[in-house]
């Protein structure tokens, strides 16, 4: 890949990349450090892209996946660290909600938060999600059932 | 084709909802706008972080370019003596098959024929039989009171009597007959071809030549060159002597006690003109003594 065409992926899908691997590893370090990496595995590749988002999901999730395994990456969840806090207060309730049902998703299936992350925060298709997820289309159904009953039983859902 | 139908169904529902991007289940749409936004990530970015990253990107594409121009050349240098190694392996593969490939041919290549026989002859233990096949590694075996004619690819003849015992052994440069009892008499046909003729006193460098060779016991063995030339090489002695005939020079060498082989001049014996005549014709060849002597 080209660095021009490298650079309009950048700037198209970059800020997506990056919120969704800091919704998913909590720091803002490692989401930088696995964005940059997930663009530079980007730029070796040659071919045809068909949903550049979800392939740079994917690469990313991927790479998420790769440091959970070498344990090089200790997860801490902490949702105010390093991010300057320039929100109002509801912004601040804001984050400690999402992050309390985000603990609570996690706490009951290791797909839940990505799946959560994935469809809220950026809209994917279930289809994508499945690609992301690399499982069945099926798969990912069943999990936003559970997604919608923990946040039924959290009162979130109308 | 139940399976086949619901698979397309399953695909073209499925394909119909990621179009409408609406699941009946899915939470997104049940969720009320102002939760939707409580849930959603409202993470704030430091400053300049797409340009700090950017940056960050390009340097670390650029020290991996580097870094395997630096490994390729660092490999290449690695790699070299493993190359030279490969090659000589390889080398000495392709030399140590191609002999092989040549000894596997000289081995089963076919040497001559048994062209007749009277009596009971053996070949390797096995009774033979007219036209069986002589390979290298053979060992021919005559009763004492049979007879045979072995017929060479080159037409050359060898006649076998009193019990005559032998092994034809092929290597790539020349063929060679060892003679371990009885009595034999060969008529070369082929000129350029070398053989070689081993009995336990001596060894005999032969070219186109007609001679008889009787181990008489196993202490003496008579030898008669009949016409041509030969090279004469006895056990024990340093080097060989060339030896001529144009009419039937026979030797009779002689173990002695000591181990010693003594070579003495020898008398006609075991053939005659009229027998190597009859050997010559079944070969095709006109010797000049024999109508002389006539």
């Amino acid at each position: 890949m080209d660095s021009d065409e490298l650079k309009r992926l950048y700037n198209n899908h970059s800020e997506s990349v990056l919120r969704f691997l800091y919704s998913i590893c909590g720091s803002y370090e490692t989401a930088s450090d696995l964005m940059q990496e997930t663009y530079i595995r980007a730029s070796r590749f040659e071919g045809e892209i068909r949903n550049e988002k979800s392939w740079l999901f994917r690469i990313a999730s991927n790479l998420h996946k790769n440091e959970i395994r070498s344990q090089k990456y200790i997860k801490i969840i902490n949702f105010s660290e390093e991010i300057p806090s320039e929100s109002f207060e509801n912004e601040v309730n804001s984050q400690i909600f999402r992050k309390e049902i985000i603990q609570t998703l996690e706490s009951s299936g290791k797909m839940l938060k990505e799946i959560f992350i994935l469809r809220l925060d950026h809209d994917l298709t279930l289809n994508e999600i499945a690609d992301i997820m690399d499982c069945s289309e099926r798969t990912v159904r069943r999990n936003i059932d559970k997604i919608r009953k923990i946040l039924k039983e959290a009162d979130v859902l109308k | 084709m139940k399976t086949l139908l619901r698979n397309i169904l399953t695909q073209l529902s499925s394909y119909l909802r990621s179009f409408h991007n609406k699941e009946p289940d899915d939470f997104y749409f049940q969720l009320s706008e102002q939760n939707r936004d409580r849930l959603q990530d409202s993470n704030i970015l430091p400053d300049h972080w797409k340009e700090e990253n950017w940056k960050s990107i390009q340097q670390k594409i650029q020290n991996n370019k580097n870094e395997s121009v630096q490994n390729e050349g660092v490999f290449a240098a690695n790699l070299r003596p493993y190359l030279v190694f490969a090659s000589f392996a390889v080398a000495m593969i392709l030399v140590a098959g191609g002999w092989f490939f040549r000894e596997h041919l000289l081995l089963t290549n076919q040497i001559g024929y048994l062209g007749e026989i009277n009596g009971t002859v053996q070949i390797n233990n096995r009774i033979a039989r007219t036209g069986d096949p002589i390979f290298p590694g053979d060992t021919i075996h005559s009763n004492s009171s049979a007879s045979l004619y072995i017929r060479l690819n080159d037409r050359s003849v060898i006649h076998g009597v009193a019990g005559a015992s032998m092994t034809f052994h092929n290597s790539s440069d020349r063929t060679k007959l060892e003679l371990n009892h009885g009595n034999i008499t060969a008529v070369m046909n082929d000129l350029d071809t070398i053989w070689l003729v081993e009995t336990p006193q001596s060894r005999f460098q032969v070219v186109g030549t007609i001679f008889v060779i009787s181990i008489e016991n196993p202490g003496e063995t008579y030898y008669c060159l009949c016409h041509g030339h030969m090279k004469l090489h006895p056990t024990g002695e340093e080097k060989p002597f060339d030896l001529q005939a144009k009419h039937h020079h026979a030797l009779r060498f002689i173990e002695t006690e000591d181990q010693k082989i003594q070579v003495k001049q020898g008398t006609l014996l075991h053939h005659d003109d009229q027998s190597i005549k009859e050997l010559t014709d079944r070969v095709g060849l006109d010797v000049p003594w024999s109508s002389r002597k006539k």
